[in-house]
This record gives C-alpha cells, structure tokens and sequence, in this order.
C-alpha cells in the first residue's frame, strides 16, 4: 500500500520521501482547489514542484478540485493553458471534482491521469463507473463516510476496471459531513455571532455551550425518543459532529480489501506536524502488513485497534 | 409559476388530509432527498397512490451507496409499471442512479437535486444566480438534464436569467436551505464502538418523529435538523418575482 502526502512547501520533499512516503500533491495558488489553502506558489512555480518530486523519485499531483469556483469563459481557457504547461513538465495526475472540469479536462486531452477527487464523492460502484466510463479517470479517492463493507463494490469494480483507488487516514480526517458539501465550513450560508473558529463550525461541532435543541416539527408523538434525540443532537452537534465511519476498525479492513494508497491531505498542517502524522501512518501501515501476516483477519484488526492510540507516540 | 409541495413523514396516514394538503399545488415531490435508509418499501405505495391523483409527481432520490443503488433498482422497476395521470420525473442526487436510469433505458425526465445542481450552478447572498462554468452546461445536456433544483437566499429578488444556462430551468426549494449532509446522521446512528469496523449506518429512524431547530451562541439563525441535514431556514416567496431567470416551479418543504 502506497503512502500520499500532501506538500506545501519543496523542502518537505526529501523529508517525506524519507519518512516512506512514496507520492505527493499540492495545489497552487491560481488553480482553484478545494478550500483554496496551502497553496505552492503559482502555476508558473509548479514544473519546478513536479522536477523536485521526481528527482527524488516521487509521483506528484497537482489539486485541481475546486468544486465550485465560478469560471467564465476567459478564464476557462487560461486555465486550460495552465494546466497544459503543467503537464508538460511531467505532472502525474491531476485531482477534479467538478464534473464541468472534467469534461474540460478529458475533452482538451491534456494528457494526465484524472483523479476523481473526495470532494465528489463516490459512495457507489455505479458513481465509480460513471466517471470511469465517461471521463476515463484513473484513481477515485473514497470519501471517508463510507464503510469499508459499503465500499466493497466500488473497490470489485475499480480493480476491474484497472483503477487505482485512495483513502484518507482516519486519524487526521476533520469534517464529519459529506465531503465537499458542508457549508458549515464557512460563514457563507449563516451567520455568525462572534468570531470565525479556525477549523470551521463543523469539525468539532460548534464548540462552546451545548446547542440548545426542541423539536420543531412533531410528524409521530413519542415523547420519550424526541427528548432523547433532541439531547444527542445537542451533545453531537456541540462536541464532535455525527459518528465516523472510517475509525482504526474500518481503516483496517479498508487495507485488507486491497485499497491501493493511503493519503495524508492537511494542507494546513505545518512541516513538523505533517512529519509527526506521516510517520505515525507509515507505523499503521507496517502494523496492518505484520499483523495481517501473523494472525486470521479479525484478531489481526482486533490487535491493530488495540494500539491504535499509540501509533506516531514517541516518534 | 408551478407550484409543488413535498410531502413529509407520515403524509399519507390520512388520504383526506392529504388530498386538502395538495389543493393549489401542481406538483407532488415525494421521497427521500437526503438519506438512504429511508428509501423503504412505502415508497412505492405512496407513489401509487399519488398516480391516481391529478397531480404531477416528482420522486426524490438521496446521495446511495451500492446498497441504495439496489433499493432504486427495484423501486424504478416498479414504478415503471404504474400509471400516472399527469408528469412523472425524478430528482437525483447521485451520478450512479442517473446511471442507473440510463441502463435502464428509461426515458423519464430527470432533474438534478439540491446537491447534486450545486455542481453546475451557485446562488450567492447578494442574490446572483451563477453557471459555474460552460462545460458543465454543457454536460448537463449531454446528460439529458435540463432542470436544477436549488434554494435561494433572500436577495433572489435581483436574480436574472443567469449567464450561460442555455434551456437550463431551475426548481426552487423553500423555505429551508440545506448546508451540510452527514450519511451517519446526528441525530439518528449509534455511537460506532472504537473496535467496530461498521458495515453501514444502522439507524432507528428518529427523524420519522420529529425534525429539531438548533439554537447555538456561535450562529445566528436558527438551525434545523431533518434527518441526517443541517438547513438554515431563508424564507422564499422571493423567487415567485424571478421568471426571468428561469426560475418556473417553486417547491414549498414545510418539513425541510
């Protein structure tokens, strides 16, 4: 299993390539990409990127995943001849989710791999050969709200189809809603009372007081389940959104079916933090391949959520 | 204008409430927009019943995984036998039921729902209405999809036809804002044990009882859970003055 890691500074390419990391992304700055952060310099800076990663051996990517930047026509074909001169300097694959973007993209041949980004979230075998068929993608980064047993259709259908596919790391994955949709990431759709929390209104939940929550509509009388609901709703809606699919469990089984890489993509993350987590991916990775290789598949996942805390501890 | 109403849970425990419900709309929207576990079983029969009424019926589809794609299966099938007096068309809100649709070879007219338009066309707070980019217009036609549905913000008084829409129509949804999904809903799925590895979201369909409105320091408006959707409540009667911008049916959601 392949290890991806998200890049937003060069140097951090011969760190991460020693670290095991075995292919990178970044996203720069006049390419719309989601959330538009950590950007690499320009489009300009980014043959200088891709010459850097393959100097040391590294596939690279670049983020063309904004989902819904606004694009007219001008802009359209600069983009275009952007992601041209990009590609000419050897980029390995190029990340979408808008599916205007894709037609582009496939329509203008631009010749590079098109991944089919989390943003647009594949939670079917059906979805999967839909931008397989008609735009010819090679890799479908899963979004983490998926189970790994939902998933076994989509992975049956890609290794079929000789599409390589991704999954985030559980342990450093933000947005409980599905991805690329939450606007509670930003102020944009309400509005806010006091400041802007860092990470959005929706990683950790609202934060602060819990959220005062009463029915608002009553479609069956049961006052016993509204009342309990309405106080789960509080507590999840406060500290820590919706329950997650992908945990140590669900990270585990994903491994065994085969998936083909791993990514780590906290852009905001700084370079030591980045180097704190990768190391810790790369410590489940090779406890997944040992224990797997030791033990029948449910010990194996038993033993690797056993430890699960303390993969990255000490290191 | 048209006008739809969408039914909510338990609209057809009584026929007569019902038919009194629908008086002045045209249309009938009815399904699950947002979730997979509640596309059930009683879904067919509502739709049966709804083809004997003078109505139009548009059936709304959720974002599926294999497991609601084979759900949709059955249910297109069966839908494909009935008869309706008026329009039949579905919304989707997912490309692999759009798929499914077509291999199918099924020709009924389909419209992309609130999340999946969002792809293809934006409102903003200042009240524009904007294609995000050509090919996407493009690929909608491509696609045979001619009708997004969205809900607008309050400023929709100034919206004009938007740039690059083509023979696009646009559905507006009101008077609830939908602005954030999450599959292992808040209010409805277990907590996940650490060492589970979950095989797919168990719920006991807690949103079938009530929907929630949210009140938080943080945020001013008052939030509302229905089933596993956060919405912001933005009124709507705007959109009703936006002709011009291809705006021809308004869908009234009292229940979100």
């Amino acid at each position: 299993m392949r290890l991806l890691s998200c890049i937003t500074d060069r140097r951090e390419i011969p760190v991460f390539r020693k670290l095991g990391v075995d292919e990178v992304y970044f996203a720069v700055g006049d390419v719309p990409n989601y959330a538009n952060t950590g950007a690499l310099g320009a489009a300009a800076d980014a043959p200088g990127t891709i010459r850097a990663a393959h100097a040391h051996g590294l596939k690279v990517f670049l983020a063309a995943n904004g989902r819904e930047d606004r694009m007219r026509d001008p802009d359209r074909e600069v983009l275009v001849k952007k992601i041209r001169a990009i590609a000419a300097a050897g980029l390995d694959g190029l990340i979408v989710s808008n599916p205007g973007l894709f037609r582009l993209f496939a329509g203008e041949k631009i010749g590079v791999p098109l991944h089919l980004s989390s943003v647009q979230p594949c939670f079917n075998s059906g979805t999967a050969r839909f931008f397989v068929e008609r735009f010819g993608i090679s890799r479908i980064i899963l979004p983490n709200q998926l189970a790994a047993a939902e998933a076994a259709g989509i992975l049956r259908y890609c290794r079929s189809a000789g599409v390589e596919t991704e999954i985030f790391c559980y342990k450093f994955f933000g947005c409980p809603y599905i991805n690329g949709a939450c606007y509670l990431h930003e102020p944009e759709y309400y509005t806010l009372s006091g400041p802007q929390r860092e990470d959005g209104m929706c990683r950790m939940g609202s934060g602060g007081s819990l959220a005062k929550v009463s029915p608002y509509r009553v479609f069956e009388r049961d006052a016993g389940t509204i009342a309990r609901t309405a106080a789960r709703l509080s507590l999840r809606f406060s500290r820590g959104g919706a329950p997650r699919l992908l945990n140590a469990s669900s990270f585990f089984d994903y491994c065994l079916a085969g998936v083909d890489c791993v990514k780590y993509g906290t852009r905001t993350d700084g370079t030591e933090a980045k180097i704190r987590n990768l190391r810790a991916i790369r410590e489940m990775l090779r406890a997944v391949s040992d224990l797997a290789g030791r033990f029948p598949p449910e010990e194996a996942r038993r033993r690797f959520v056993e430890r699960a805390g303390s993969y990255g501890e000490g290191t | 204008m048209e006008k739809g109403l969408k039914l909510g849970p338990g609209a057809f425990r009584d026929t007569a409430a019902l038919r009194k419900a629908l008086k002045g709309f045209d249309w009938a929207y009815f399904g699950s927009e947002f979730c997979e576990n509640l596309l059930e079983p009683g879904l067919a029969d509502g739709l049966r019943l709804l083809a004997g009424e003078k109505k139009d019926v548009c059936l709304l589809t959720p974002l599926v995984t294999d497991k609601g794609l084979r759900v949709l299966e059955g249910l297109f099938s069966a839908i494909r036998k009935m008869r309706f007096g008026r329009r039949f068309e579905i919304s989707v809100n997912d490309f692999g039921v759009l798929g499914l649709i077509r291999r199918m070879r099924w020709s009924v007219p389909v419209s992309f729902g609130r999340r999946l338009s969002r792809d293809f066309a934006l409102p903003d707070r200042g009240g524009v209405l904007s294609i995000l980019n050509r090919d996407g217009t493009v690929l909608l036609k491509e696609l045979k999809v001619g009708r997004l549905e969205m809900t607008l913000f309050p400023g929709a008084l100034r919206l004009r036809r938007p740039e690059g829409a083509g023979k696009l129509r646009f559905t507006v949804f009101y008077p609830y804002m939908d602005i954030a999904t999450s599959r292992t809903c808040l209010m409805g799925m277990p907590d996940v044990p650490p060492g589970e590895s979950p095989a797919t979201v168990n719920c006991a369909r807690e949103c079938l009882r009530a929907n929630y409105g949210i009140k938080n320091d943080r945020i001013r408006e008052t939030l509302i859970a229905g089933g596993n959707t956060i919405f912001v409540e933005w009124g709507g009667g705007a959109a009703s003055r936006s002709r011009s911008a291809r705006i021809d049916r308004l869908v009234f959601c009292p229940d979100t």
